[in-house]
């Protein structure tokens, strides 16, 4: 490394004070002329920002603040009224489709081999007699299933009418 | 204001992760005023410094999972508030530069006497908008911040070999533009 190479490694560590020139770096620093037009590039480079109006205690509050409301934000969507209901509708829904699922498939009968797999879906149908579920089936009214064995309905493929049947069934009447 | 906590920033970060309020304003204080000069002399408008440190801790802090304490906290400070410098240049192509005019540029008539005054400072900021932008923020975060050269590579997302070959093409075009 030369000299130069040396001296300019240095001087963004003299320029902040956390090391010195020598009697030798100075006597260098005077006779070349590159080296000391980076020493004072260096040290104009240093300043650059010095008069910087940032207030840290304002950012900080500012930032704190930000933070805060940021956590705030989810508790906010908790609070929609309808939010619980949309979800619980959701919940029934879907239940609702697996059950039309299984009941509309033509092997429904023979690939559940027991009332595991019922249960594990909707348990409450299970407290229900053969008559209550039929009456809860026929409640649903002909389904896209029905009508082609195997295809699973979609939810918006349900007419009102259907979708508050099925919200009736889900009621247990 | 600048903090004066102990603490290293680790430790308050440990402690901000914890719920501690008093650690994150230890931290904003102990950087931001750091923070506010390198993006002034990186090109940002005076008048969006304020936003864009401000921003720089809102996302620092709203993703402290990014940093495992590798690098230094300052160091990805650094890298935050760059990129965010970058997206606000991008958004605003290029109008959140200081322009360079013709007279800016050295005259070569005697550049020790150029230094003398305070011209040098308006010549050597308007030497940085014309670097590369990897070079400007390497030469700043190193002479401005004196932050090594791992630091910067944590803050520029290098290699501290590369950021070293990047500050010293800096140094020497800058003393090109400004001999």
């Amino acid at each position: 490394m030369s000299e130069c190479e040396r001296l300019s490694e240095q001087m963004p560590d003299v320029v902040r004070g956390v090391g010195n020139w020598t009697a030798g770096d100075f006597a260098h620093l005077a006779s070349c002329a590159l080296c000391a037009l980076e020493w004072r590039l260096v040290e104009r480079g240093a300043a650059l920002g010095a008069d910087s109006i940032v207030d840290p205690s304002a950012i900080a509050t500012g930032v704190l603040a930000r933070l805060a409301a940021d956590r705030e934000a989810p508790r906010v969507v908790r609070r929609i009224p309808w939010r619980g209901g949309a979800i619980g509708l959701v919940a029934v829904a879907a239940a609702a489709i697996l059950v039309i699922a299984i009941s509309g498939h033509p092997d429904s009968t023979t690939a559940v081999p027991s009332a595991a797999a019922p249960i594990a879906i909707l348990p409450e149908l299970q407290n229900l007699s053969d008559q209550q579920l039929e009456v809860v089936q026929a409640s649903l009214g002909p389904t896209a299933a029905d009508a082609t064995p195997g295809l699973v309905p979609h939810l918006g493929d349900l007419t009102e009418s259907e979708l508050e049947d099925l919200l009736r069934s889900e009621g247990g009447q | 204001m600048m903090s004066d906590c102990p603490q290293t920033d680790p430790e308050l970060v440990l402690a901000w992760r914890g719920g501690d309020e008093l650690a994150a304003r230890h931290l904003v204080e102990r950087h931001a005023l750091a923070l506010g000069r390198y993006l002034g002399a990186a090109g940002a408008n005076a008048a969006e410094v304020d936003d864009l440190v401000q921003d720089t801790f809102f996302k620092a802090f709203k993703g402290l999972d990014g940093w495992r304490g590798e690098g230094s906290f300052r160091g990805w400070l650094f890298r935050i508030a760059g990129n965010l410098l970058k997206d606000r240049y991008r958004q605003q192509k290029g109008r959140a530069f200081v322009p360079i005019d013709d007279h800016d540029i050295a005259d070569h008539s005697d550049p020790a006497g150029e230094f003398a005054a305070d011209e040098a400072e308006r010549r050597l900021e308007s030497g940085l908008q014309r670097l590369p932008r990897l070079q400007r923020e390497v030469f700043l975060l190193r002479v401005q911040q004196g932050l090594e050269y791992r630091e910067i590579a944590t803050a520029v997302g290098s290699t501290p070999g590369a950021a070293r070959v990047h500050y010293h093409h800096a140094v020497k075009r800058l003393k090109e533009l400004l001999e």
